[in-house]
């Protein structure tokens, strides 16, 4: 485990159960912890089922980043709920999106549906991009040297 | 709410500069031409996307615009790929706060029926950017021309007329593929030539 502050573990104990109800809010019914944690697996983050379980059960030891809790909304197709806002007020992360914003994302995933998984995915990476406010990251060709 | 619109400023750029694009060389070279294009617009470019279904995909932002080109598509596929992307830019709106436009093989990946007769028009706007025949396309979408206004004084009649049949022609161009396909030939973009000429001359005041 990376070392962390006292200050910063207090912090992270006294929120985690909080932490893991909103995740499972924003999981919902319709969505198996497996299916959640391959997603996020899809998209870059080294998450396993178990991970998933026990942040939803606040037993998560490391803080969740900025980049986890997006991953993860974008992944339960829940940007724009209430618990992801409530999540990033928990944590103290900020988004550069208003709620309105974070709606359209959602609208813009649902279309995205219809398209193949892996297509799916390639534009869900190239979103994570724009959602925590990175520009797009250069082609490795295209590089500056 | 305000709309806010993205991709504005590249597309003004995109105006001034697509009429100077070559349409000479192989496929590899065209794309090059377009990417490098895209690039100096400040769109990141990526051909080696993972995509199984789609060819490619503008997606942009208020943190930018990226064009991504699937990685499978071989050189003549990837050039109809970009020149599909910058009539994209040309014709189309992108919506904030993100909006990402997707491009399909030709017939398939049929779009909503409400969007079927722009993704045809993107086509044939793509077809003429490939070809470098723009004049095969409507003004309107890709360079500034006069305005069609009600006040018709005998200086402003001619500029006015030409306004109104760029009006039309953009108006039907996006919505007729009867009109996409007679627009797009040779003699009638030639004729469609001459009357602009002629009414460009006579509402330019004499020296």
């Amino acid at each position: 485990m990376p070392e962390r502050d006292e200050l910063q573990v207090a912090r992270w104990d006294a929120i985690r159960a909080r932490i893991g109800e909103r995740l499972r809010g924003m999981r919902g019914r319709s969505r198996s912890q497996a299916q959640l944690a391959w997603e996020m697996d899809e998209l870059g983050f080294h998450i396993s089922q178990s991970m998933v379980s026990r942040y939803e059960q606040g037993q998560g030891e490391v803080p969740l980043t900025l980049e986890r809790m997006v991953g993860w909304a974008l992944c339960c197709d829940a940007l724009g709920s209430e618990h992801l806002r409530e999540l990033l007020e928990l944590g103290g992360y900020a988004l550069p999106w208003t709620r309105g914003d974070m709606r359209q994302f959602d609208d813009l995933l649902h279309r995205y549906r219809a398209l193949s998984r892996p297509d799916q995915m390639a534009l869900r990476r190239r979103m994570l991009w724009h959602l925590v406010g990175l520009h797009p990251e250069p082609a490795p060709s295209e590089a500056p040297r | 709410m305000i709309e806010v619109r993205l991709c504005d400023d590249a597309r003004r750029a995109l105006r001034d500069r697509v009429r100077a694009l070559p349409a000479d060389g192989d496929a590899r070279i065209r794309t090059q031409r377009m990417r490098a294009l895209l690039q100096e617009l400040g769109v990141s470019c990526d051909d080696k996307a993972e995509f199984e279904e789609l060819d490619a995909v503008l997606l942009a932002s208020a943190n930018g615009t990226e064009a991504l080109v699937a990685a499978r598509l071989d050189d003549e596929q990837r050039a109809i790929a970009y020149a599909r992307l910058l009539a994209r830019m040309l014709a189309d709106e992108f919506h904030a706060p993100l909006d990402a436009k997707m491009e399909y093989t030709e017939g398939l990946g049929a779009p909503p029926k409400s969007d079927r007769e722009r993704e045809r028009m993107v086509i044939a706007l793509a077809h003429a950017i490939l070809d470098g025949d723009l004049d095969a396309a409507p003004r309107p979408l890709y360079e500034d021309v006069p305005m069609f206004t009600l006040a018709f004084t005998p200086r402003s009649a001619a500029r006015s007329t030409l306004g109104g049949f760029h009006l039309w022609s953009d108006f039907w161009y996006r919505r007729s593929n009867m009109y996409r396909r007679w627009r797009s030939r040779r003699d009638v973009s030639s004729a469609i030539r001459q009357v602009c000429t002629i009414l460009t001359r006579v509402s330019v005041p004499a020296a």
